[in-house]
């Protein structure tokens, strides 16, 4: 038996989606479930189990932990196994870029980041979804890790019918088309980097092309800063789409004329590989984790890129079919080549492994 | 290229009237296909082309420190607006409880029948030694309630500051808008006056 735990489970969420296939891939060879501290929405409360209810360690031959941030009662949790343990990292945040403005939050990812240097001795494989993570978890002193993004389907989207309803709104709001970014509405995404962007490429070459933000807002006043600067920047119409299902978010992304990923912090980075898997061009900030996996597939930007230089290279790509064309068809590329390496069967064998 | 309503929408490149008007630049300074083998050439033009705007005065000096100082402003009055005034409150309080509390004497009262003399009496023996220990926490907690009253005065005046301020700007813009009004009147009446003369 090989179940998964995770901090919080959300439909849309990266980490639970990946949960969710290796999970799949896992149900054919054992009994495996998710266990969540918290389930958001009905769909979760069906897909996840609470993790008040987990079994007893002797009932079990693996525990799964995806770690991605501190929590109180998930360190309490995790102490009190005796059964084997499996990590799955998907990277903690540096808490410096929370400390000045959410402390709170800040101080989970440490605790993350402590609870990884406390599990490192009773666990028996590690798996980090990029290499990125990988040198990441070196500083915490482990060893031989798997590198496999686990569960992470490029395609997933692209399967999903049109709603028609958005793409009707968005033909009335932005017809002259606009760039979209996925993410959730955060400090670290750099949301008002996005904003800045498209507002000064849009006043320098007299675009008029929208922004469409897609994504929840996890930290109310960083949502209202957001809101406020956006409306500083008045050459730049945004739409923020909170929570949206797979099929509007779909429908958002392949109706978008680009992509546009300006965070500071990935430790994967799906968002914009999907996006090529539905023919949509790409530009992103090479922060982190992000070069790693968008390859060549994606319009690469410095890690130090501004609003400046992202404004330019906006401009470029919706302009010089030439440059366009080339970014949609390497974008293909790249998303096939990510697909093919089946990530969820080769998670699924190391974990029944090192159930063993 | 067409939008999502499938009209016609302006590709760089072309000729069409908001290329002429927003000084985009000529088909001939277009990444060519030569350029286009990686992304680190493209992003070496595109760092060019910034280069040269920057010298144009397209880009001003400082925009993305300035766009990002701004930034920074709006993130500091909505934090400081909600938390540190309401955590200073807050502190303020809890400290003149506590010195409320240190105040009242300890009572001497037992839940068994008898034993509260025997706490009297301890109480009496041991007083000599915790009125030293209350006299030096109630002298540091009144310390504490000051300076946190000083902070909480500070921040009043802040935020009264910044409230004045905003209303200043938010007159002086009312008067350039009546400004703009009574001008936008004398150009109509202008142009009435000259359509009934010719």
């Amino acid at each position: 038996m090989i179940h998964q735990v995770l901090i919080g489970a959300s439909e849309g969420d990266a980490i639970t989606q990946m949960a969710l296939a290796v999970r799949n891939e896992l149900r054919r060879f054992c009994d495996s479930e998710i266990y969540a501290l918290w389930r958001h929405g009905d769909v979760m409360k069906d897909e996840c189990k609470d993790l008040a209810e987990y079994p007893a360690s002797s009932a079990l031959d693996l525990t799964v932990y995806h770690s991605s941030i501190g929590w109180h009662e998930m360190t309490s949790f995790l102490r009190s196994r005796t059964e084997k343990i499996a990590i799955s990292y998907h990277n903690i945040t540096p808490s410096e870029m929370y400390a000045e403005y959410n402390p709170e939050f800040a101080s989970d990812l440490e605790l993350g980041r402590q609870d990884l240097t406390e599990l490192r001795d009773r666990t028996v494989l590690v798996v980090a979804d990029s290499e990125f993570n990988a040198q990441d978890l070196t500083t915490f002193g482990y060893q031989d890790i798997e590198v496999v993004p686990a569960g992470f389907t490029p395609s997933r989207l692209a399967h999903e019918a049109y709603d028609i309803a958005v793409l009707q709104q968005m033909s009335r709001r932005f017809p002259n088309g606009y760039v979209v970014a996925v993410g959730q509405i955060l400090p670290h995404k750099r949301i008002e980097q996005l904003i800045e962007s498209m507002h000064l490429m849009n006043s320098t070459y007299w675009g008029n092309i929208g922004l469409v933000i897609c994504g929840v807002a996890r930290q109310e006043l960083y949502r209202i800063a957001v809101s406020k600067f956006h409306q500083r920047c008045a050459m730049v119409d945004v739409h923020f789409t909170g929570q949206v299902t797979d099929q509007q978010l779909s429908t958002f992304i392949r109706g978008a004329r680009m992509y546009l990923g300006m965070s500071d912090h990935e430790g994967l980075s799906i968002p914009p590989v999907e996006a090529m898997s539905m023919g949509v061009p790409v530009v992103v900030k090479g922060a982190a984790a992000v070069p790693e996996t968008v390859g060549d597939g994606a319009l690469v930007l410095p890690s130090y890129a501004g609003p400046v230089i992202a404004a330019e290279a906006i401009h470029e790509v919706l302009n010089n079919d030439q440059l366009r064309w080339s970014l949609i068809h390497k974008g293909f590329q790249r998303a096939r080549e990510l697909e093919s390496r089946a990530s969820s069967s080769r998670t699924a064998e190391l974990l029944l492994a090192a159930a063993q | 290229m067409m939008n999502l309503k499938g009209n016609e929408v302006h590709v760089f490149g072309t000729s069409s009237p908001k290329s002429q008007l927003s000084g985009c630049y000529s088909d001939e300074e277009q990444l060519s296909q030569e350029l286009m083998t990686s992304s680190t050439e493209i992003i070496a033009e595109l760092e060019r082309r910034v280069a040269q705007r920057r010298q144009e005065g397209r880009y001003p000096v400082g925009l993305e420190e300035q766009l990002e100082a701004e930034f920074k402003a709006i993130m500091d009055v909505v934090h400081r607006g909600t938390d540190v005034l309401g955590d200073v409150r807050q502190l303020l309080d809890r400290c003149r409880e506590e010195l409320a509390s240190l105040q009242s004497p300890v009572s001497a009262k037992s839940r068994i029948p008898g034993f509260g003399l025997v706490h009297w009496v301890i109480g009496k023996l041991v007083g000599r030694q915790t009125a030293a220990i209350t006299l030096r926490v109630r002298s540091t907690l009144e310390t504490q309630q000051q300076v946190l009253e000083l902070l909480l005065k500070q921040l009043e005046i802040q935020q009264g500051t910044d409230v004045r301020v905003l209303n200043q700007l938010s007159h002086a813009m009312q008067d350039r808008l009546m400004m703009i009004d009574a001008l936008a009147q004398s150009v109509i009446e202008l142009e009435r006056k000259v359509a009934k003369g010719s």
